[in-house]
């Protein structure tokens, strides 16, 4: 299925959780903070929000900055 | 650093009334030595979107774990985007202080006081410790304050001039005239120009560029530490001190309204 | 070149007319120039003023600190002879005052000096009356010498001399003059002055310059307050003051400040200064000239000279007697009622008390220099 992820379009396979999308992204899920369709997904939630088609997430992390 | 000398804010007590950044480094590496060299105690971040393309090399990684984390939302033209990003960098968990940064001027980087407020407002009822970047101007001051505020940054000049405390005057009048602590947030470019700032009774300086991209950033976040320290020790020990004294009991010429008649 | 032009002028100038235009935004904004001219001076000392002391105060304080530190300076009078051939209306010496008249020998002026120097105190100030014949250049020069191997600092408060006669007390060890024009009112001094060589008022007027000219350190001048307008005196001796510091810039340059108390004489002060007016004065003269040393002597009362200390004093005298002698040998009758008798110790700890060290010497001349 298609979902959105900073801007790109990016397919997954569906019930995909967001926990396991970041890591089938290489990304360390503790330092990614994400909004999924506009709404913040704290993140002990990440292991069990699962993804549906046409979701728009956002994923941001630190970096430097003054 | 005066260990005596404690900076309360946010619920927090500093020994260092530095503020550093994370931006600008040739080099992230730096930023654990120059933590450790320049003695501060907050470092700010920003929050962008993940790089889905290259490596994520994390800045979280190079910043010791006893800092309080300053995230900014730099980025954000607006109120309601400036909140959606304070509301995404405590959702990392590392705290809830956030400096509110909101700019839609790409030539000088000013920041929108009114929008400033606004967020500020929202935010601080959200439960934030917000420290809100802006323009020296003692009506936006006085709205930020009124809008729960924890502190008032004020710019000593342009982001990124390193042109020292062009607004110098102004920033006076909110030490004078504000009870939140002033800390005085971009431009400052050296550190006798930190001193200045804190002897004018700033209450911290937040310095970045100027240590980022300095030759020697860990002896330059030094200098800075040293000579923000000096310079809240100037403002205790100087004039400051004696402004307070007379203020807190009579004035110079109380005693000849006691004598009036006398000759 | 002297003072005198400027000073008739002035004593012509009715200051009531410049006091109308003065406001409080006047004073307001001259109390918070970096430099304060004449016109500014002036305004200080307005009766629009009066409500801004406060202000005028801190910034009184602020200069004074920023030049002078924490610090008070310590010094006593001695007064040597008080034979004298005036007749100053208002002075507890003057000839036709029938008190004991009488002159220290040099072995009574050596105990003198080492009971003072035993207080701690390092400047002292000579006095006589005006008697050249019996306490003259000559006298005096001996009694500087005796003295100086006890003192650092040694000023004179006597009648106006020649410059050459200042040169050969310079040489002898004199650092400092002080010289009150008592009135800068020329009509007034005539009448306050009937007999005696005090009359010549242009004469004591350029004594300072003298003094300054003979190789003088300090130079202390000063109006005494109550004699008339006090408005119009301070003004005066303020612009003396800065005359002096153009011209003299060497020269430490000081205002005294002395106040009239009651004396064995009867005349009684035509206008009475406020504690109030007293401070505003003051004030005015440090704004307007913040590197001018002021003197507040014991004329004045232990509580105000101790409340006045942040708002611009930087000398005072302690342990005071203004009998001829007093120190060694008991006071007779002195020159006019002390209201501060605090000894030196208890100034310094007055002094130290609200903050202030007490300097009591400020330099001691090399080897060889005068």
């Amino acid at each position: 299925m298609h979902i959105t992820v900073n801007g790109r379009t990016q397919d997954i396979e569906p019930g995909r959780t967001l926990h396991e999308l970041l890591l089938s992204m290489n990304l360390d899920p503790s330092v990614v903070v994400a909004e999924l369709n506009q709404d913040i997904v704290p993140c002990e939630k990440f292991v069990s929000t699962s993804l549906s088609a046409g979701d728009r997430l956002e994923l941001l992390s630190f970096v430097g900055g003054g | 650093m005066n260990h005596t000398d404690i900076f309360e804010i946010g619920g927090k007590r500093l020994g260092s009334r530095l503020f550093t950044g994370t931006g600008k480094y040739g080099n992230d590496a730096l930023i654990a030595p120059v933590c450790e060299s320049s003695g501060s105690e907050v470092i700010t971040v920003a929050l962008r979107r993940v790089d889905l393309d290259g490596k994520v090399d994390n800045v979280m990684r190079h910043i010791p774990p006893h800092m309080t984390l300053l995230p900014n939302t730099s980025g954000a033209r607006n109120a309601d985007e400036a909140v959606r990003i304070a509301r995404l960098a405590r959702a990392m968990g590392c705290g809830d202080w956030i400096k509110i940064e909101v700019i839609s001027d790409n030539r000088y980087l000013l920041p929108d006081g009114y929008e400033t407020a606004k967020a500020t407002q929202i935010l601080a009822r959200d439960g934030f410790v917000v420290l809100p970047y802006m323009n020296p101007d003692l009506y936006v001051a006085r709205s930020l304050a009124d809008a729960g505020a924890a502190a008032i940054m004020p710019l000593g000049a342009p982001i990124g001039t390193n042109r020292g405390l062009r607004t110098e005057e102004m920033i006076r009048i909110l030490i004078e005239e504000m009870e939140l602590p002033i800390i005085v947030d971009a431009g400052i470019g050296t550190p006798s120009q930190a001193c200045q700032a804190m002897e004018m009774g700033a209450a911290a300086c937040l310095v970045n560029t100027a240590i980022a991209t300095a030759a020697d950033p860990v002896l330059m976040g030094r200098a800075f530490g040293r000579a923000v320290a000096a310079g809240r020790e100037a403002w205790l020990a100087g004039p400051g001190a004696v402004a307070t004294l007379a203020q807190a009991s009579s004035p110079l010429t109380g005693f000849l309204d006691q004598t009036e008649g006398a000759s | 070149m002297s003072f005198l032009p400027e000073a008739l002028r002035l004593s012509q100038t009715p200051l009531q007319l410049h006091f109308e235009a003065v406001s409080g935004n006047d004073v307001r904004r001259i109390v918070g120039q970096e430099h304060v001219d004449a016109a500014g001076f002036l305004a200080l000392l307005s009766p629009a003023a009066a409500p801004h002391l406060e202000a005028m105060g801190r910034r009184a304080h602020a200069l004074t600190l920023r030049n002078f530190g924490r610090t008070i300076s310590l010094f006593t009078p001695l007064y040597v002879s008080n034979h004298c051939a005036n007749h100053c209306r208002y002075c507890g010496f003057a000839a036709p005052n029938t008190i004991p008249r009488s002159q220290l020998s040099l072995d009574e002026v050596r105990a003198e000096g080492q009971a003072i120097a035993s207080t701690g105190l390092k400047h002292l100030l000579l006095l006589t009356g005006e008697a050249p014949r019996k306490a003259g250049v000559e006298y005096l020069e001996a009694c500087v010498r005796v003295l100086r191997p006890l003192f650092p600092s040694i000023s004179l408060e006597v009648y106006p001399m020649e410059t050459a006669d200042y040169a050969r007390l310079v040489q002898a060890g004199v650092d400092g003059l002080t010289v009150f024009q008592e009135t800068y009112d020329p009509v007034l001094y005539a009448q306050l002055h009937p007999a005696g060589p005090k009359r010549d008022y242009t004469f004591r007027l350029n004594t300072p310059q003298r003094g300054a000219e003979a190789g003088m350190r300090v130079v202390n001048i000063g109006a005494l307050l109550g004699l008339t307008d006090w408005r119009q005196e301070i003004y005066a001796t303020g612009l003396h003051a800065a005359w002096l510091q153009k011209r003299y810039p060497g020269v430490d340059v000081a205002v005294s400040l002395p106040r009239m108390r009651p004396h064995a004489g009867a005349f009684q002060p035509a206008c009475v200064v406020s504690d109030r007016e007293l401070v505003q004065a003051m004030t005015a003269l440090r704004i307007f000239l913040p590197r001018l040393s002021i003197t507040i002597s014991t004329r004045e009362a232990p509580d105000f000279r101790d409340n006045i200390l942040p708002l611009g004093v930087t000398r005072m005298s302690a342990g005071v007697s203004t009998a001829v002698g007093g120190h060694a040998k008991p006071a007779e009758t002195g020159q006019f009622e002390i209201s501060d008798s605090r000894s030196v110790a208890e100034m310094k700890e007055s002094l130290r008390k609200r903050g202030y060290q007490t300097i009591f010497k400020d330099w001691e001349p090399m080897e060889g220099s005068a």
